[in-house]
């Protein structure tokens, strides 16, 4: 003990630190760290650190800087094109049935085609089921807003599957989701979530981490659960799109529906003769133009002969009518023409209409026709009705319209089915009154036929209200059929007076309407009820093919409107163009001379009147639209076309020649107040001289009148010189502005940026060098205010200056006041007001993002510029001038199509037409950098034929491949390199630059492996490029002479034929020379 | 590549009937989306050829004089194809790769397909039967959308009365480029080396133009107020006292208006005089808003300097009363590059519409199918002009 007391007492006791404690939590605080003084003054005490943080931040901040990429959305925009994707037997079909039941309550038998449905107060989406063969995947991606990947769960991927993502890639990555189908196959739990989790890591490597994957269970009655179809529509009502450069700048069309329009009689003569297409669909990507190439995918280039805007068959609610709740059955819409919803089948050369029960038709007849039908339809029309009541679905049933009860429509209608002579026959019999008004024409009618038309119209009428009914039944007979009634708003008394017309007319309508029943030519049921209406859709002007699809109505319909529309337009033009024709006369003399009294009275009373109408410079220069306000640019262009004819036959030299008689009114009258009026009058007089003189033609220099140049000398208050004077700086500024701009901004007002660094010049005083003149702002009244103006000079200069000053200030703050909001420009407002917000703007303004905000200042600027410019002009005007909007519903007309379009014309491959903008036509060589996909088995070879995808096109073409040596020589490569990029180059479309390319091996199911064979961009398009080969001429004396020798197997093909004085080597003697190269085989 | 077959000049009436022959077939109108556009006459020949050579669309003109006629210049008979435009053809030939020029035997019909404008250094001899500021204006579109940045040297006539003179191609024309955001790195310039006067020529100017990849829309209207006018009153091989009577007699209706004009006086002599003697006065008003207008003259035979001032100040009066923020001269070429803006709206206001405007109008519709806005203002009398651009790129350009 006492031992270990004294060592205790020996060794001294180290000092414990307390680990605990109020002691210890201080010294924690401090962190062992030294104390400083001033902390202020170390702010950053680890430099590296901070400056690795700092640069940190800015780096991610940069990186959140894209450049912005112009969003060209419209008001209304397309429907969303969502393709489903996968391997066969995956459950595409199943999954888009499962949704349009979701969407509009209706059982689709088939998903042919695009499928439009309303989904939500502001979103249509159209379904596309992606076919099972490499170009329909090409085709779709090019399109697609959104792809649901279908993947068979309890088979894992496909090969396809990563095909069609690698596709998605090249052609700017549209959004993905997953689906996993036939998950109800595991009968595991364990081994199902396994799996799940594994596809999903999987698809997310080659998406993004994130990507949706949805799961789907079990089919019940064809269709997946409800919850988890529900789940996917959520996310497709929800999903935001990114705009892809591609589809930014170029306007396409899925087309979803489409006919055949070629006058039959050519198809029997020659089978293989072109076609005459209609497609139709929604505009898509920027706005498509009228006279615009095409590209129809799988087909080829071609010019639209006409396109024209059709109503939209699949319309969005009115905002205010679904404002506060959420769709009903009758909003949400389906259009699927290609799709057999209804009663319609489509087959390869015909439709074939469902008609299920007949309503109208005796017992008797029926039999009959049912044979006929189901000989001719192959059972197909028939039977779907049968199916479709086996799938157990009562609701289809309504839509035959079971609970029918218009008698005395039926008796009519069956009345009209025991017609039994032909129409043509009672022409013949019936007379005819050429002239006189419509009532004329109903008085020369037979009793017979009078009577057929009031049959027809009451038939009509029925049908009207039969649908009516329908409508009312909430059926799915239909929601497209909804679509319709929209047009029909004009009301079944009008239809039922115009067919009372059109039977009156005594032409052959009644006929076309049997006939084309008989042909079966690609009318719906639906349409087929509403024949009057159709009627006239063609009848109207301009409209033409509101879903017309008969021809011979049209044609008789096209002939009547033409003409009663030439005249119009006949007698639009008289007023202009008589003086003109009236001359004519009067040099060949003898014409009554009344009309000449008070000839030039009138005249002025027109001109007056014409400059008060405020001549249409637009028809001056483009040649007058015509068609009451309903034309398109394609009929404009036919339009022009007809009047070059008309010019050739005047004069011949003569080109582009002006229809209308309006401009040489004017130019008679040598008015001078609209540039317009002046332009032309000296456009025609100068025809002649600009044929035939050097100084005449082609010059863009503008010569006024010498004489009219003599004014500028007069004197006086009121001479020339003073009407001009307050376009200059040195005159009134208030009446200078106004009569400068009408903007009503000018110089004076101080609010645009440009004006103000001038004003400021013009304000300082100057010395006129030549004459030594001196200029004080004094002297001229250079401001709205005059009251400085009294002062002496001096003074009003500083005044002046200081104004200057203030003056700018003002101009800075409204400048960024301008940034902030639009608004304010249009208030104006007071300086103290403008000056208040300039303090408040001015501490947020930052030096980083001045620029970022500028560049979006100016793009919100050009974006508004956009939407109004036009916005005035009225639809037709725009639809010239701008092209067709996304979103639009349009009709395509081709006029030669190859015959193959149609004979091969299967509804589930997709036809896309895609807009070619200026110069993407024609075929260059085209230099792309390229690399050979690591997946595909083989390397490429020089010269082997790949088909390559670039833009909308697939093409098959020869590439060569070369790599870039250090001295820029581009040198030929036999075979792609591994894991390397290449240059390759080959001779086809041309493709702007930076646009994403692949290639295939063969685009056949057959192909085993990964199919896609090469990926790169397009970097550059020229006449030629220069890839060189480097040759070693090895080859074997045949016959040897004194100095010559004949040297056989040195070239191996055409292209390395080359002569040239190099020296050659020739087994170590000294140089000789190539004298004649030749290849032989 | 190129065929640049025959430059017809002969005299040949017994072809005419084969002429109208193909005439004939060439009277099909242009549909809309056709290939391949057809005209005829010789009229607005370097419009068709430069719209052409943008679109890629190729054009078959005929009819091109098919008529012997006789011309001011030179007392010989004139049929098809003349001079200055076989020059303009052979030098957008040298400015492209795979252009196709066939011309048929007497020269009254072309077919022309364009390949891609290449650019570079090149040099060329303009010929005097059209002056250098013909063949620029045309190339100016086309230098813009190249694969590389022109550098030409071209010789001939600079100023003459028929088109815009170096000196306003100079002082305006570039100038308007910029409002389409081109060369705001610089590189656009316009070199006058010699000056060359009609009839003999022998002016030599080096231009340079930067290639673009896209224009930039331009929203142009506010005319401003004319703040200052310059000018150039040059002469060549004449008395050096001509251009100062030029310039001292071009003020005298201006100072009316307005104190501050300026008119410099450019002499010259010997090697850099040119051919033939000649005087010229240009004149540019500038306005509180940058608009540019030019008006100028040039000097014909016995014209006396003080008639030829008075008459350039007239000139810029007429262009200043007619308003716009383009003058006459530049309708064209503005309408032009608006319509190759990218898909965007484009505004600007111009005086009178000029009648060459109205065909470069109609032309603009045959190959790019744009459609402008004319909407005339009645109160200041001017048009507002305004288009969609129909989304241009240069395809020439390489990418990295």
């Amino acid at each position: 003990m006492s031992d270990a007391l004294s060592l205790t007492k020996d060794a001294k006791k180290p000092h414990r630190t307390s680990k605990s404690g109020a002691k210890a939590n201080k010294k924690k605080e401090k962190g062992g760290k030294v104390e400083r003084h001033n902390p202020r003054a170390f702010s950053v005490s680890k430099i590296g650190k901070t400056r690795k943080t700092q640069q940190r931040n800015l780096d991610r901040a940069q990186r959140k800087e894209v450049v912005p990429q112009v969003d060209r959305a419209e008001e209304v925009p397309p429907p969303v094109m969502v393709v489903v994707m996968g391997p066969r037997g995956s459950g595409k079909t199943t999954l888009i049935r499962s949704l349009i039941k979701l969407y509009t309550g209706h059982n689709l038998k088939e998903s042919t085609g695009p499928i439009t449905v309303v989904s939500g107060k502001n979103r249509r989406i159209t379904f596309q089921e992606c076919p099972d063969d490499l170009c329909g995947m090409v085709d779709l991606a090019k399109v697609a807003d959104l792809v649901l990947l279908v993947v068979d769960g309890s088979f894992g991927f496909e090969m396809e599957t990563f095909e069609f993502l690698n596709i998605l890639q090249v052609h700017g990555f549209p959004k993905v989701m997953c689906v996993l189908t036939h998950l109800d196959r595991f009968d595991n739990v364990k081994a199902l979530r396994a799996t799940k989790k594994k596809l999903k890591t999987r698809f997310w490597t080659e998406v993004y981490n994130g990507a949706k994957v949805f799961g789907m269970g079990g089919e019940i009655n064809g269709k997946y659960p409800k919850t988890e179809v529900r789940n996917i529509a959520l996310y497709l009502s929800r999903t935001k799109f990114r705009p892809l450069r591609w589809r930014n700048t170029h306007p396409y069309v899925v087309v979803d529906r489409y006919e055949d329009i070629t006058y039959p009689q050519k198809v029997l003569e020659d089978p293989t003769c072109d076609r005459e297409v209609a497609v139709f669909g929604y505009v898509r990507g920027t706005h498509l133009k009228a006279g615009q190439r095409v590209h129809v995918i799988g087909a080829g280039d071609f010019g639209m002969a006409e396109v024209s805007a059709l109503q939209d068959p699949c319309p969005l609610p009115t905002k205010e009518k679904v404002a506060n709740r959420s769709l009903n059955k009758k909003e949400s819409q389906l259009y699927a023409p290609l799709a057999n919803i209804g009663s319609v089948v489509i087959d390869q050369d015909a439709m074939y209409i469902d008609i299920g029960r007949a309503n109208y038709t005796r017992k008797e007849n029926l039999l009959l026709e049912d044979g006929a039908a189901e000989a001719a339809g192959g059972g197909g029309g028939s039977g779907s009705e049968e199916e479709e009541e086996d799938d157990g679905d009562d609701e289809y049933e309504e839509g035959g319209g079971g609970d029918f009860d218009a008698k005395d429509s039926s008796r009519l209608l069956r009345e009209l089915q025991d017609v039994r002579s032909a129409v043509d026959e009672k022409m013949g019999a019936s007379e005819l009154k050429l002239f006189g008004g419509r009532k004329g024409g109903r008085k020369g009618v037979s009793g017979e036929e009078a009577s057929m038309a009031a049959a027809r119209a009451a038939a009509a009428a029925a049908a009207e209200e039969e649908e009516a009914d329908d409508g009312g039944d909430g059926s799915e007979e239909e929601s497209s059929e909804d679509e319709d009634e929209g047009e029909e708003s004009s009301g079944e008394e009008e239809s039922s007076e115009e067919s009372s017309e059109e039977g009156s007319d005594g032409s052959s309508d009644g006929g076309a309407m049997s006939v084309d029943e008989d042909e079966g030519n690609g009318v719906k049921k639906r349409k087929n009820i509403k024949m009057p209406r159709e009627e006239r859709v063609a009848a109207s002007p301009g409209g033409s093919g509101g879903g017309r699809t008969r021809r011979r109505a049209l044609f008789d319909d096209d002939d009547v409107t033409g003409r009663g529309e030439d005249g119009r337009d006949e007698e639009d033009d008289s007023d202009g163009s008589m003086s003109e024709d009236d001359d004519d006369v009067d040099e060949n003399g003898g014409v009554s001379q009344a009309w000449k009294s008070g000839m030039a009275t009138r005249a002025a009373e027109r001109f007056l009147q014409r400059k008060s109408q405020n001549v249409n410079l637009q028809d001056l220069v483009y040649g007058r639209p015509g068609r009451g306000g309903q034309d398109n640019a394609a009929k404009e262009g036919e339009d022009s076309a007809s009047e070059e004819e008309g010019g050739d036959q005047e004069q011949d030299d003569d080109f582009f020649t002006i229809r209308g008689g309006g401009n040489k009114g004017s130019k008679r009258r040598g008015h001078s107040s609209s540039g317009g009026g002046d332009a032309e009058s000296e456009d025609d007089d100068d025809d002649e001289d600009g044929g035939g003189g050097v100084g005449g033609g082609d010059r863009s220099k503008f010569y006024p009148d010498r004489e009219a140049l003599d004014d500028w000398e007069g004197t006086g208050d009121d001479c020339a010189i003073e009407a001009i004077r307050n376009k200059f700086v040195t005159g009134d500024w208030g009446s200078g502005a106004g009569a400068n701009g009408a903007g009503g901004g000018g110089a004076g007002d101080g609010d645009d940026g440009d004006g103000d660094d001038d004003d400021s010049e013009v304000y300082g005083d100057f010395e006129d060098l030549q004459t030594g003149d001196k200029f004080g702002p004094g002297a001229e009244d250079s401001d709205d205010s005059d009251d400085d103006d009294d002062g002496d000079e001096e003074n009003g200069m500083e005044t002046e200056r200081e104004k200057n000053a203030r003056l700018k200030a003002e101009a800075m703050a409204s400048k960024d006041e301008g940034e902030e909001g639009d608004e304010d420009e249009e208030g104006g407002g007071g300086g103290g007001e403008k000056k208040k917000r300039l303090d408040a703007n001015g501490e947020e303004i930052e030096d980083d993002d001045e620029f970022l905000r500028e560049a979006t200042k100016r793009r919100e600027d050009q974006q508004t510029r956009n939407r109004k410019e036009f916005e005035d002009m009225g639809d037709a005007a725009q639809l010239r001038i701008r092209g067709f909007p996304q979103g639009r519903y349009v009709r395509i007309r081709f006029k030669a199509l190859p015959a193959e379009f149609v004979t091969n014309f299967r509804p589930e491959n997709p036809v896309i037409v895609g807009g070619l903008m200026a110069a993407e036509e024609g075929l260059a060589m085209v230099r792309t950098r390229a690399k050979r996909h690591r997946w595909h088995g083989k390397t490429l070879k020089s010269n082997d034929p790949l088909v390559v995808s670039a833009g909308w096109r697939r093409f098959q073409t020869q590439p060569v491949f070369a790599t870039e040596d250090p001295n820029e020589r581009q040198r030929y490569l036999k075979y792609t390199p591994e894991h390397m990029h290449c240059f390759c180059y080959f001779y086809g479309p041309i493709i702007p630059q930076n646009t994403g390319i692949m290639a295939f091996q063969s685009m056949g199911n057959t192909a085993t492996g990964f199919r896609v064979a090469l990926t790169g961009t397009a970097l550059e398009l020229d006449a030629k490029f220069e890839v060189v080969k480097k040759l070693k001429l090895v080859g074997y004396p045949d016959k040897i002479f004194k100095k010559t020798a004949f040297i056989k197997g040195m070239f191996n093909s055409d292209l390395e034929c080359w002569s040239g004085s190099t020296s050659l080597r020739l087994g170590g003697s000294s140089c000789s020379v190539i004298l004649t190269p030749c290849y032989v085989g | 590549m190129t065929k640049l077959a025959a430059n017809g000049m002969k005299p040949a009436s017994g072809k005419s009937s084969v002429l109208k022959k193909t005439s004939k077939r060439s009277s099909q109108p242009n549909e809309p989306g056709a290939a391949v556009l057809r005209y005829k006459g010789s009229k607005h020949f370097r419009q068709r050829v430069v719209c052409s050579v943008l679109s890629g669309r190729a054009i078959r003109i005929d009819d091109i004089r098919p008529f012997p006629t006789t011309t001011d210049y030179q007392e010989e008979v004139q049929m098809g194809i003349m001079g200055h435009e076989a020059a303009f053809l052979r030098l957008v030939d040298k400015l492209t790769n795979g252009t196709q020029v066939e011309i048929n035997e007497t020269g009254t019909t072309l077919r022309f397909k364009p390949g891609y404008v290449t650019g570079g250094r090149e040099s060329h001899d303009c010929g005097t039967s059209r002056s250098l500021g013909w063949f620029i204006e045309g190339l100016l579109p086309l230098a813009l959308f190249s694969k590389t940045p022109f550098n030409l040297t071209l010789s001939g006539i600079t100023n003459d009365d028929v088109d815009l003179s170096v000196d306003a191609l100079k002082a305006v024309t570039l100038p308007l480029l910029k409002h389409f955001g081109v060369a705001e790195e610089g590189g656009l310039e316009l070199k006058v080396k010699r000056r060359g006067a009609p009839p003999g020529g022998g002016g030599l100017v080096e231009f340079r133009c930067p290639i673009v990849r896209e224009l930039k829309p331009i929203d142009f209207t506010e005319p401003g107020l004319i703040k200052r006018i310059r000018g150039n009153a040059y002469c060549t091989k004449v008395s050096p006292q001509i251009a100062n009577r030029v310039a001292e007699s071009s003020r005298g209706l201006l100072n009316r208006l307005l104190p501050d004009v300026w008119v410099h006086t450019d002499h010259h002599a010997g090697r850099t005089g040119g051919e033939s003697p000649g005087f010229a006065l240009s004149l540019v008003a500038e306005s509180t808003t940058g608009v540019l207008l030019v008006a100028e003259t040039a000097a014909d035979k016995g014209t006396l300097p003080e008639d030829l001032g008075n008459f350039g100040s007239k000139l810029i009066l007429e262009e200043i009363k007619n308003g716009g923020c383009v003058d006459s001269s530049h309708q064209s070429l503005a309408m032009l590059l608006m319509v190759l803006c990218p898909e965007d709206v484009s505004r600007l206001r111009i005086g009178k519409l000029t009648r060459y405007s109205v065909t470069y109008l109609r032309h603009l519709r045959d190959f790019f199918g744009a459609y402008f806005r004319l909407k005339p203002d009645p109160q200041t009398s001017t048009v507002l002009v305004s288009c969609q651009g129909i989304g241009f790129k240069n395809l020439s350009r390489g990418a990295t």
